[in-house]
């Protein structure tokens, strides 16, 4: 038995104690007592360890961008079509590759492993720092499964007294067409968790809690959030949900604690003095899980700490400004501009290119020292095409590249700036696939943004040079 | 597993002997209000030496009776039970409810009053008691921080 088996409380120490209540030391636990005894271990196991015995690779660094993880009752229907589908496809390779460990059910057996089957991550300080983990790894998945990789979990926020019954994406339908269903809860679509389990004194219980282990806990003993809220709700929710072997089988677990783990960085930052434990046998704590590319990652408590920096997503409604992503490196990907004045975005270079935005890096066009009508103030629109361009269908339509301005700095209408008109786009998928040729012949081209039935000049692109940039946001460590 | 059996089994005959059920007083506790316990940040109670049902989730619901006969609730916490197919019970060392905000909003304690005498319910998660479960703790007691 590990010294971290020794800490927590069930089920290995209860045996322990159990048997040591019945006269029996470890040392009494001889294999030969109950010899014929021996069943297969699927006869007894309810779940299996989620992952392979070999050595886990280091979690990578994460440079996606910051994104909210935003409130399960504000989500648009376009998000909740989005989360819906990624539940879908996560339930989908429960049948169809059951040996996935992205699947559904093996999602959920990470939660039966380390809860009771083969450790135990509850009644200690593993549990916020695990769960933060587990829903991390989870979360990429989903993101994976729907390419999109800036798909953030919503958080089920129950303490907020309008959003007390369960959020109305998963029980809507209220039956199993939908993938965020459970038919085992005892809670309906209209019942509520009770105000003393989540209310205003519970929170403030949980939020003031003057020290890391009055929070979240020591090596061998719960913090108060633990109990309640947390437990609270795992048992009003009922079901599948109240039991740790089988909590993860209900899509319900993921937003609820999100929640528990958006009190956690709520409580960081409540007071300068609420600190995690700095105790080198919390921060070493490691886990392993499976990534959304079914690579066996390990990652530390010590790994999780700052959510925003270090798993790249923040909690609470999306603020107006875009937080910088920590971009690693802009990679140069020069083209030909200069000698033949025409674009070409080869395959390999489009796929490529597409390849870091789904792993939620950037992609830049970049025109260098554009030569525009310089009489007078006007917006102009870029187009991939003279045909797109003369259509100007706007942002969402055909061949749309990006806006520039231009601003006349004085009302004689001269341009006293020196500097070179340089226009950088940052390009979505769409626009990658416009570049790239899939609508004809690639030749830049703008046109003055005017108001709706103008006729509009289509004026060809005249720039020193054009080139691409890409940012990746994820590698190997070194 | 081998090891996994051999519990199992020795569970089996350790549940077979545990009382089939508690009896009503069992949950009545009195405990000792702490120094100066109206002016602390935080009044917690703890429960040590907790053993409660391995396949039963449940709260545990602290009340006490106020002189006017009301029976105010004073914190509630829950516990998720490991599975639904396990025989031993879970045992938790310590288990913490707060009760800082319902215990400085009893009505005026009598002067000098020393105790308090509370229930603590196993409820499900409509607060409906569970009165067919079994769960004990070893020792019930007030703890308080203060600024
Ligand atoms: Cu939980």
């Amino acid at each position: 038995m590990s010294s971290r088996e020794e800490s927590v409380i069930t089920p290995l120490p209860s045996r322990r104690r159990f048997l040591q209540q019945l006269g029996l030391g470890a040392g009494a636990l001889g294999f030969s007592m109950f010899g014929g005894l021996a069943l297969p271990q699927s006869a007894l196991a309810v779940c299996e360890p989620p992952g392979n015995p070999g050595t886990a690779k280091r979690w990578r660094k994460d440079c996606r961008m910051i994104l909210p993880r935003r409130p399960a009752s504000t989500l648009s229907s376009d998000e909740l079509k989005k989360l819906k589908e990624a539940y879908q496809a996560m339930r989908a390779l429960d049948t169809s590759d059951p040996s996935d460990p992205r699947g559904f059910k093996r999602q959920a057996n990470i939660h039966c492993w380390y809860c009771g089957e083969g450790t135990q991550v509850h009644f200690s300080w593993q549990f916020f720092a695990w769960h933060r983990a587990y829903l991390y790894f989870h979360e990429r998945i989903l993101g994976k499964l729907i390419g999109d990789m800036n798909f953030r979990l919503p958080y089920w926020d129950w303490d907020s007294p309008a959003h007390r019954t369960l959020p109305a994406g998963y029980t809507s339908p209220n039956d199993n067409s939908n993938p965020l269903w459970n038919g085992t809860r005892d809670m309906s679509p209209t019942d509520e968790i009770p105000n003393e389990d989540v209310g205003d004194s519970v929170m403030d219980a949980a939020l003031t809690a003057g020290t890391f282990a009055e929070f979240g806990g020591t090596a061998g003993g719960s913090g108060i959030p633990e109990g309640a809220p947390h437990g609270s709700v795992h048992v009003d929710v009922g079901g599948d949900m109240g039991f740790f072997d089988s909590a993860g089988k209900d899509p319900i677990f993921y937003v609820h604690h999100s929640n528990v783990d958006k009190i956690w960085s709520d409580w960081n930052k409540a007071s300068s003095t609420h600190t995690n434990s700095t105790d080198p046998a919390f921060l070493n704590l490691t886990w392993t899980f499976f990534d959304e590319n079914k690579v066996w990652r390990s990652m530390t408590a010590a790994q999780v700490l700052n959510h925003e920096n270090q798993l790249r997503y923040l909690y609470g409604p999306s603020k107006f400004f875009e937080l910088l992503p920590c971009l690693l490196d802009w990679i140069v990907i020069r083209t030909d501009w200069r000698i033949s004045k025409t674009l070409k975005v080869v395959r390999q270079t489009r796929d490529k290119m597409a390849k870091v935005l789904e792993q939620g890096g950037r992609a830049r066009l970049h025109l260098t020292d554009l030569s525009l009508p310089l009489d007078k103030s006007a917006v102009y629109r870029l187009y991939a095409t003279p045909e797109t361009a003369k259509a100007d269908e706007g942002p969402s339509g055909k061949g749309y590249l990006g806006t520039f301005p231009i601003v006349l700095n004085d009302r004689a209408g001269r341009h006293t700036s020196k500097q070179a008109r340089n226009m950088v786009v940052n390009l979505s998928t769409p626009m990658l696939d416009a570049l790239s040729g899939a609508q004809g012949p690639v030749r830049l081209a703008l046109v003055e943004r005017k108001g709706k039935n103008h006729n509009p000049t289509v004026i060809p692109v005249r720039a020193k040079d054009v080139h691409l940039t890409i940012a990746e946001v994820e590698r190997e460590d070194k | 597993m081998t090891r996994r059996v051999v519990f199992l089994v020795l569970s089996l005959i350790a549940s077979l002997s545990m009382p089939a059920h508690a009896d009503e007083e069992k949950h009545h506790f009195t405990v000792a209000l702490p120094a100066q316990w109206e002016d602390a940040t935080r009044i917690r109670l703890v429960l040590e030496g907790l053993t409660v049902p391995g396949d039963r989730p449940l709260k545990l619901r602290v009340t006490t009776v106020t002189d006017e006969q009301q029976t105010m609730v004073l914190g509630s916490a829950g516990i998720v039970a490991e599975r639904r197919t396990r025989s031993e019970p879970q045992l938790l060392p310590t288990f913490r409810i707060d009760v800082t905000q319902s215990l400085k909003a009893l009505p005026k304690r009598r002067e000098g009053e020393q105790h308090l005498t509370i229930e603590i319910q196993a409820v499900d998660g409509r607060n409906v008691p569970l009165t067919d479960i079994d769960w004990s703790a070893e020792n019930v007691r007030l703890e308080t921080k203060q600024k």
